[in-house]
């Protein structure tokens, strides 16, 4: 046996082995992102291409939708859809009547979630445990099952055929309550604390520290609400039948008729009926991914 | 005149009448995120939330001269 000082080169043969096997492994693992890619863009148009295709075809002549039905891109574009369904429907005040209904949803939403999520999060009180498990018992209910018996309670009321009728059942949402609970629990006690000493009362406390620090998450429940406000169907259609109370997708469901459809200007409204959820997502894009990252991942980290 | 009859009245309007139930629902949502935008500086409020509680209060006016396109047109 001698001993020596000599590196054992054979030790680095296997290093540059490894090296590249390395490389190979490199390359390996670009795989799964290739797949994944690969996934999502064959889900994106999944999703985008009917859109592409209603708006396409809004914008043919209502005798070439079926007769070309597979040239996607219209050889002569025109506009009369859109100029018809805004002169022959009442889409001006179909469009108010979704706005109304979305607006006062959002903005009672917000405000009632908030509440109750920072009295989740941080009030001390009897029987808090038990109030968060009744509001995220609500959320197994299907809205489907509560219909007849709110239908019912809202003609008792003399409800019927008016805007309350249809915000209420959209109102204060658990989901929201949850959402809002969540993120206020990543909130430092010691800012509250803080906050008391300098002398803000608990409602204070909620609109001076709570409601700025909570600004992503309240962008993000907001365009949230509104996509759900916006395109809520079922219920208005059981308790509204004036067609001057309808919202734009009740309307829009209704301009298919038993025997026939004009399907450019149903297109051409439903493609209308698209924009203001377009908008509002890519106006609050930003802190919209911010508001989901924060309430969805805030608490474990 | 008891309550319900009264928010029945204001939740519902004809084709051709003032929207009062959505001037007052646009009026309440564009008052508070005015003051949020601009009175209150802890918000440090962006464009959108300005721009908001105009346009709001746009629509308040809006809903309140409604109808400016009398059905049938």
């Amino acid at each position: 046996m001698t001993l020596t000082t000599e590196p054992d080169t054979e030790g680095l043969e296997i290093e540059a082995d490894t090296t590249v096997g390395g490389y190979e492994a490199t390359q390996r693992k670009r795989w799964p992102r290739y797949l994944a890619h690969a996934i999502l863009i064959i889900a994106v148009f999944v999703f985008v291409s009917p859109f592409v295709w209603a708006f396409f075809t809004s914008l043919k002549p209502e005798s070439e939708i079926f007769a070309t039905i597979y040239q996607i891109i219209p050889s002569e574009p025109t506009a009369e859809n859109y100029v018809q369904v805004w002169n022959e429907q009442p889409l001006d005040r179909w469009v108010m009547n979704s706005l109304i209904i979305s607006t006062g949803i959002v903005f009672f939403t917000v405000l009632l979630d908030t509440l109750a999520g920072y009295a989740l999060a941080k009030g001390r009180f009897r029987g808090r445990g038990i109030t968060l498990t009744l509001v995220i018992g609500t959320l197994v209910i299907p809205p489907q099952v509560v219909l007849v018996p709110l239908f019912l309670e809202m003609n008792w009321l003399g409800w019927g055929n008016t805007y309350w009728a249809i915000m209420i059942l959209f109102i204060a949402n658990p989901f929201g309550t949850f959402m809002m609970r969540q993120f206020f629990m990543t909130i430092p006690d010691s800012l509250l604390d803080a906050a008391r000493i300098d002398g803000c009362n608990t409602f204070e406390i909620y609109t001076r520290i709570m409601l700025p620090m909570a600004k992503p998450a309240l962008a993000s429940l907001t365009v949230f609400t509104f996509i759900f406000a916006w395109g809520a169907f079922l219920w208005p259609l059981i308790i509204v039948n004036d067609g001057a109370m309808f919202p734009l997708q009740v309307g829009i469901a209704l301009l298919t008729g038993p025997y026939t459809s004009n399907w450019g200007q149903l297109l051409a409204a439903a493609i209308m009926a698209a924009v203001p959820v377009l908008t509002a997502y890519l106006l609050a894009q930003q802190t919209f991914m911010e508001g989901i990252a924060l309430s969805g991942g805030g608490k474990g980290q | 005149m008891n309550t319900p009859f009264v928010l029945q009245k204001l939740g519902y309007s004809a084709q051709n009448e003032p929207i009062i139930g959505g001037a007052l629902i646009f009026l309440i949502a564009g008052l508070s995120i005015g003051y949020l935008a601009f009175v209150r500086n802890e918000m440090n409020a962006g464009i959108v939330l300005k721009v908001g509680s105009v346009l709001l209060l746009a629509f308040a006016a809006l809903a309140l001269f409604w109808p400016q396109r009398p059905w049938p047109h």
